[in-house]
């Protein structure tokens, strides 16, 4: 045997070191591959079609009964009923009603939080990891007692757990290290297993990761890209020491020691950054104090994949502080304090909150480091509480059980402390996510998340194009066969434009179909944002495509599209606004030598909010301050530009 | 140091449970029960504790460890026996649900057993078809009309497509594709609003038909295929049957069971409150 094994690795080695073999076995010759790779596109249009031909609608963001404080306000669906649900079929919500969304979703993450994951659920089931321990008996006997009783243990439970009283024996059940928390994590997986139907349904394994510090809100969700087999050899992580922590630097090393050990994909991305108080998206430090260096700039840009720009907590998108000339900048705007309202908000917060503003602060960061890392995918999602991811206008269950549909939701603030109040009314009925991924399943979805190619809404399905390139003209909008021309003659939104030799200014083919349900478009928009010579960061709002041929006024503005909203019915008609808008447009400010980024807003025709839903059906007031009438929107994730050099 | 202990909750439910105690056994007239009397431990009681010892640490016990762990037992006994004494299991919901819980265990255990036979898996499986059917696909081409065209406009489009006109000039431009290969019912009614799959189904294959009326307006459209809902062979989706038929033999076995012992019990609910 031996013998035969020296020839061969002497003739490795001999292969090895010759530098004209390289590492390859054979040569070709021009002639063989010319027959492989033959000259000219395919007469048939529909013939070697490879991109999305539809968006693919999902939540990246949803809370079951085993996330502590949704079991604790009263969720009891777990991961079964949430995806059938999702799938589309009815259930029964925790308030008793029965629930359907109008249409199915096509893919789900439930992201449950790690920290007590299944707690609340084994409280329930009166289980002996936790009524072996005279607390988790007491809160046992508690929920189980219903009524004020049940009540009652929920107040004390969360009031123990947040003075950070909970009997760290029992707690250790439910955190990494202990058997418990470990099948927990199986039985999440095993869900996901069963529900994920590829080509149907995808249901994707993940967690949210809850950092919280001094009530800033600086969460992150975990999403893999694999199945449970790599899933398994893990468990989420943690904010609670000595485990856990709240330093998202510590949850990039856990990412990257999964990748490691498992030759597996995850990612990460953040949300609420507005109930954040200024540390989402530092510019200069972390919330530790430690500096922005290229090392923070490099994993955050590595990990974080994606920002949840609206979500049932506020929209965050842009603020009026920030864009004082945007006109539809303050859309469910949440701007009274972080995330416990324990301390009020301040403009020199806002900076580091919303989404825009990151965008443009990551042209300056990468000025500065070389890489930028807020360079996000835009998504909505609903983070809702209550397992069901409803977030239509028309049948929305609130952020948590205390919010499903009542005549009474309306009155009680959702939150309310001496720094001011959120009042139900305020909850946005938002958001969801649309992944441009060819095929519904794990791996096409992430990888698309991954190239950015994503845009998020706030409840509505709209079909969003949206290319980049140099050679796009208005004849491409004859054949409204956007995607083939775009994917052919340019790149999609998340991707980056080249440069050109002569510094020419890029042009944009957008195209908006409303959705198939839903009302009309108003208009759609181009956002810039860019960095100047001097390191100071502007952006601009273009109006680019709009309905029933208005003309741009006096000033300079495109006129309001009108409303055909009726509040005594809560009803609109689509007599107004455009079932789709597409267009060609290219910057008329284009500096070659600029950083600069470009994404689509766009806007619907008014349409009433859920509330408006809630005072027709239940005959009560409307909330003081309260608007009859708002605008849903998309936004797309940006298409970047970077000079030579 | 006295009055710390005097004023120690845990000294005052100690004293009031043994007052309970006194009086319990004081006013007790049932005959005396020997066996609570006694705590025996058995050789199997030791074997267990070693064998859960060995699981944590790898190892056997040593004497002094094994005894420490049987004091515990002892305690265990002594104290549950007490309680029972007491009557302590009694009306806590905690105790209910962990009881409750150990018989419905019991003949979820006795149902996992049972082992289908391929006729009665079959008989399942054809009576909750329709969790297990393939959905409806169809393949299809489509020219939009317009979300304001009134049905003549429709049916003469339709007239002069069947005389041989040139698709293209009587299509609205529009984002929506004009080809589906075979899509899921599920995913033409996400593209054209709900509905709009469910009235293709009477449509002819490769013949233009409608108008069909969609979340956008009208349409014309070509069936070139169309598979309707079909139910796979058992074989093929026995690993989502198997489970299914499992979950509902372990309803069925656990109601039955329960009915059994409900028939050992008169029930008594209260008279109807004759104000009410």
């Amino acid at each position: 045997m031996q013998k035969f094994l020296f020839p061969t690795t002497l003739a490795t080695l001999l292969v090895a070191f010759s530098p004209a073999a390289s590492a390859q076995e054979m040569m070709a010759s021009e002639g063989q591959l010319n027959a492989l790779f033959p000259e000219g596109v395919p007469y048939s249009p529909y013939a070697d079609r490879n991109f999305p031909e539809r968006p693919l609608w999902g939540d990246s963001h949803l809370h079951t009964a085993l996330s502590m404080d949704a079991g604790g306000f009263g969720n009891r669906l777990g991961l079964d009923e949430a995806y059938r649900f999702a799938r589309g079929q009815q259930v029964t919500a925790s308030s008793g009603q029965e629930v359907r969304l109008a249409r199915p979703l096509d893919w789900l993450a439930i992201t449950d939080h790690s920290d007590g994951l299944g707690f609340i659920t084994d409280i329930l089931a009166s289980a002996p990891s936790v009524t072996q321990y005279e607390q988790g008996a007491r809160w046992a006997k508690g929920f189980n007692a219903g009524g004020q009783v049940a009540v009652d243990a929920t107040l004390d439970l969360i009031g123990t757990f947040s003075q950070g009283k909970m009997d760290p024996d029992m707690f250790a059940n439910y955190s990494p290290g202990s058997r418990r928390y470990a099948t927990i994590w199986n039985d999440v997986i095993d869900a996901a297993e069963k529900y994920n139907d590829p080509g149907i349904f995808t249901a994707f394994i993940g967690f949210e990761w809850t950092s919280l510090v001094k009530g800033g809100n600086m969460h992150r969700n975990v999403i893999f890209r694999d199945n449970g087999d790599r899933a398994r050899q893990v468990v989420p992580y943690t904010t609670q020491a000595p485990i856990g922590s709240t330093d998202p630097l510590k949850l990039y090393e856990y990412l990257e020691n999964y990748e490691a050990k498992t030759n597996g994909a995850v990612m990460a991305f953040s949300h609420n950054g507005n109930l954040s108080n200024g540390i989402m998206f530092p510019v200069d430090a972390q919330y530790t104090g430690r500096e922005i260096d290229q090392f923070y700039v490099e994993q955050r840009a590595k990990w974080e994949r994606m920002y949840e720009v609206t979500q049932i907590k506020g929209d965050g998108e842009a603020h009026s502080f920030l864009s004082p000339d945007d006109e539809f900048a303050d859309y469910g705007t949440w701007d009274v304090g972080n995330l416990d309202l324990s301390v009020a908000k301040t403009d020199d917060m806002l900076a580091k909150e919303y989404s825009r503003e990151a965008l443009k602060n990551g042209l300056l960061l990468e000025e500065k480091f070389g890489t930028n890392p807020y360079k996000f995918g835009q998504i909505g999602s609903t983070d809702a509480h209550n397992s069901l991811p409803a977030v239509e206008e028309d049948n929305f269950f609130g952020k948590h059980p205390g919010y499903e549909p009542s005549a009474e939701r309306l009155q009680h603030p959702f939150m309310e402390s001496e720094n001011g109040a959120f009042y139900a009314w305020q909850m946005v009925s938002s958001g969801l996510a649309a992944v441009w991924a060819k095929d519904n399943t794990r791996a096409s979805l992430f990888d698309a998340m991954d190239r950015k190619e994503v845009y998020g809404t706030t409840g509505p399905r709209m079909t969003v194009r949206f290319f980049g390139g140099y050679d796009f003209s208005d004849n491409d909008l004859r054949r409204r066969d956007v995607a083939a021309v775009g994917y052919a003659k340019g790149v999609p939104m998340g991707a980056d434009l080249g440069v050109t030799e002569d510094g020419q200014s890029p042009s944009f083919l957008i195209a908006a179909l409303r959705d198939p349900i839903g009302a009309n478009l108003d208009r759609v928009q181009v956002i810039k944002g860019w960095l100047d010579a001097d390191g100071a960061t502007h952006e601009k709002v273009y109006d680019v495509a709009w309905s029933d041929n208005r003309e741009i006024g006096a000033d300079g503005k495109l006129p309001a599209v009108g409303s055909t909203v009726d509040v005594s019915s809560a009803t609109w008609a689509n007599t107004i606004g455009s079932a789709e808008l597409i267009t060609v447009w290219s910057d008329p400010n284009f500096d070659a030598d600029q950083r600069a980024f470009y994404y689509v807003r766009v806007l619907e025709i008014p349409t009433p909010p859920w509330y408006l839903y809630d005072v027709v059906k239940f005959g009560v007031d409307l909330p003081e301050g309260a608007p009859t009438e708002q605008q849903e929107r998309a936004y797309t994730t940006p298409i970047w530009y970077s000079p030579k050099g | 140091m006295i009055t710390r202990i005097v004023k120690e909750p845990l000294v005052h439910f100690l004293l009031i449970g043994g007052l309970i105690f006194a009086g319990f056994s004081l006013f007790d007239d049932s005959t005396a029960q020997p066996d609570t009397r006694q705590i025996v431990i058995t050789q199997a009681d030791l074997t267990a504790l070693s064998a859960r010892f060995k699981s944590t640490w790898k190892r056997a016990p040593q004497p002094d460890e094994l005894s420490a762990m049987t004091e515990e037992l002892i305690r265990d006994r002594v104290l549950v026996n007490a309680a029972l004494d007491l009557g302590m299991d009694q009306n806590d919901a905690l105790i209910n649900r962990r009881l409750r819980q150990k018989m419905e265990f019991f003949a979820a255990s006795i149902a996992e057993a049972i082992e289908p036979k391929t006729a009665e898996l079959e008989t399942f499986y054809q009576a909750h078809a329709q969790d297990y059917q393939t959905p409806p696909q169809f393949a299809l081409e489509q020219i939009y009309l317009g979300d304001r065209v009134a049905p003549e406009t429709a049916t003469s489009a339709l007239a002069a497509l069947k005389a041989g006109t040139d698709p293209e000039q009587l299509r609205h431009p529009s984002l929506l594709p004009k080809h589906f290969e075979m899509t899921p019912l599920r995913v033409l009614d996400s593209s054209f609003g709900t509905g709009f799959a469910a009235s293709l189904t009477p449509l002819p294959i490769g013949e233009w038909a409608g108008p069909v009326r969609s979340g956008y307006g009208l349409h014309l459209v070509r069936l070139s295929d169309k598979s309707p809902a079909t139910l796979p062979p058992l074989d093929q989706v026995a690993h989502k049957v198997l489970p299914d038929w499992q979950s509902a033999k372990r309803q069925e076995v656990m109601d039955q069971y329960y009915q059994t012992l409900r028939q050992g019990y008169e029930v008594i609910l209260p008279s109807p409150d004759p104000a009410s």
